[in-house]
């Protein structure tokens, strides 16, 4: 990396930070540290709420599904907006009403207090473990420019981020938000229109579209239904519902960023501004994804992305086998670029018999890649074998020109702390409010509760940094997040829609409604095939449905041994 | 005073009702899936 990239790369990381620290170090009381005072605005809001769910994940991960998977993944975001509109009129005004620090302080209000540390403590697992994911995939990165051990560079990205996020609170979180999405729209826009800029020599933006297209990359809407496909319209719209409405609804991360509103309006603007731009904005991420495949049909891509483990094999026993791969694979390559040079010359983008051509090549080179990674596994039995995070870092750091490939790292690193950041600040509110204040101290000084928040968000740091040092080998960084999500959150929504949405259903019957769903979505995960999106609707449905039946037997007992 | 009137006030600040602007928020959608299924189908 050149200097000028480390400028500004170092330049853009440091001003947040410092700017983060600068801003909010005189943070008084705890209503400042943990719901920024409730002064933000809707646009505040809004840009929080994007910056949160926004990860480095989002950008490292996201174009590299769309090379190998194609563009389907945006189905994931459908039932987004439906879900804003959703917690708009419902949420927002229980939780503005009651003026609450979290989500779960609702549930004990609602129901009884088992109920509230049952949603803590679903959320404080799920989440803790998420920010571990949120600090590995930016020290990926680093870890593979610079040559550094991964190790190290999970410890040092995690001590930053820890640094203002405990000095500052949820005040840093939202006045760093602003910044970091402006680095990343900056970034995310550089990379889309250097890709269109780069293409352009070769071929039209439209024959672009059409390459793509062809090769399965644009497969954007399928409407069947099918539940063995991970994502389809129907997938995304209800189950995309449901995991939109748990994650939005009722983990702290996010439901911080709009009770920290300085009121019902902005906190309902800041989510439904979120409802109109999430979908186009994952679209973008994901069509650059398609862009770099058509790009590397120009320029011949590596066998494997990840160059530490191809650096590996090369210089272990089965080095000649794999240059031969390497061989085959760049001679189907050669191949395959004639075709689409002859298509795209001769305006025939839309013959079949090309696409034919096309598709049969691009199986051929799948299978050496295949044989490649069978290699790699050989060499190296703990290597991991999915590259998909690699494919995105390697166009950036290999073909954006000087000053950009910083700018871009910038923006990873931004995603990264983001939403980083948001998740300390919320783990630390819950275990504060939820757990310590209310079961451990109850009668302890403002003072003394915004020193413990602070001892918890360095506390949880280390937990997401230790969790970070052992996510190397769990395969797409987002998917794996998502499956760790929808595992709790169906759980989750069920307790909070029935309590939304009934008023007769007891604390007994949603508790033990839940232990018995969260079950059955553990078992569907274990020994069924059922894509993880519906895990959100098992379970909820499950919570609500059980708690229906067993709540009029609950409450005959309850009613009994009363009486008794 | 004032920070209570901000506390409770809930009109939308564009479009004079949250009817509406949930509305948009549906018709953007509608209008994604759309583009999404043209392009879907015009591009494979």
């Amino acid at each position: 990396m050149s200097t000028i990239d480390w400028i500004v790369l170092c330049g853009f990381t440091g001003f947040i930070v410092f700017f983060g620290i600068w801003k909010t170090h005189k943070t008084k009381n705890t209503d400042e540290y943990l719901r920024a005072g409730k002064t933000s605005s809707w646009w505040v809001v809004a840009l929080s709420i994007m910056a949160t769910q926004a990860s480095a994940i989002t950008f490292l991960s996201t174009p590299g599904q769309a090379y190998v998977d194609g563009m389907r993944f945006v189905q994931f975001y459908i039932g987004l907006p439906i879900a804003m509109i959703i917690l708009s009129i419902t949420a927002v005004p229980v939780y503005s009403k009651l003026n609450v620090f979290t989500a779960y302080e609702y549930l004990e209000i609602r129901f009884d207090l088992k109920n509230r540390i049952l949603g803590s403590v679903l959320f404080l697992t799920q989440r803790g473990l998420a920010a571990g994911f949120t600090i590995y995939a930016p020290a990926l990165i680093l870890s593979v420019i610079l040559g550094w051990n991964i190790h190290t560079t999970i410890i040092l990205m995690g001590l930053l981020v820890i640094l203002y996020t405990t000095i500052g609170g949820s005040s840093a979180v939202n006045k760093t938000h602003i910044l970091q999405m402006i680095i990343i729209t900056a970034g995310m826009f550089t990379a889309f229109f250097m890709i269109i800029a780069f293409l352009s020599k070769e071929i039209s933006f439209i024959d672009a579209a059409h390459i793509a297209g062809k090769m399965g990359k644009l497969n954007v809407i399928d409407f069947s239904f099918n539940l063995s496909d991970r994502y389809t319209f129907w997938s995304g719209l209800i189950g995309g519902t449901f995991l939109m409405l748990s994650y939005f609804g009722t983990d702290q991360s996010q439901v911080a960023r709009y009770l920290a509103a300085r009121n019902i309006t902005q906190s309902r603007m800041g989510l439904l501004v979120n409802g109109l731009v999430k979908v186009p904005m994952q679209f973008v991420i994901l069509f650059i994804g398609a862009m770099v495949f058509v790009f590397f049909q120009f320029v011949t891509p590596p066998l494997f992305f990840n160059p530490v483990e191809t650096k590996n094999i090369k210089s272990g026993n089965f080095s000649e086998q794999y240059i031969a791969l390497e061989q085959e694979y760049g001679m189907l390559h050669l191949e395959k670029k004639n075709i689409i040079s002859e298509m795209v010359n001769n305006n025939s983008v839309s013959e079949i018999s090309y696409q034919k051509k096309l598709l049969e090549l691009e199986q051929k080179g799948n299978q050496v890649r295949d044989e490649a990674k069978l290699l790699i596994k050989k060499n190296n039995p703990s290597a991991d074998l999915n590259d998909t995070n690699y494919i995105f870092i390697t166009y950036i750091v290999n073909y954006l020109p000087l000053g950009l490939i910083g700018l871009l790292l910038a923006a990873i690193l931004a995603a990264s702390m983001s939403s980083t950041s948001a998740e300390l600040n919320s783990l630390s509110s819950t275990t504060m409010v939820d757990i310590y204040k209310r079961l451990i101290n109850k009668n302890g000084t403002d003072e003394h509760y915004l020193k413990f928040s602070k001892l918890a968000t360095v506390g949880w740091g280390f937990y997401a940094i230790i969790f970070a040092l052992f996510a190397n080998e769990l395969g797409s960084l987002i998917e794996a997040v998502n499956i760790l999500g929808s595992l709790v959150y169906g759980t989750i929504l069920g307790i909070f829609l029935t309590a939304f949405y009934t008023k007769k259903i007891t604390g007994h019957s949603v508790f033990f409604a839940a232990i018995i769903s969260e079950l059955v979505v553990l078992y569907s995960y274990f020994f069924t095939d059922i894509p993880f999106l519906w895990y959100n609707v098992i379970g909820c449905i499950l919570v609500f449905l059980i708690s229906s039946l067993i709540n009029p037997v609950i409450t005959a007992k309850t009613k009994s041994k009363t009486i008794r | 005073m004032h920070d209570k009137k901000n506390r409770t006030d809930d009109s939308p600040p564009l479009f004079g009702s949250w009817k509406i602007i949930y509305s948009l928020v549906i018709i953007e959608l509608i209008i994604l899936i759309t583009l999404f299924f043209i392009l879907t189908k015009v591009f494979s």
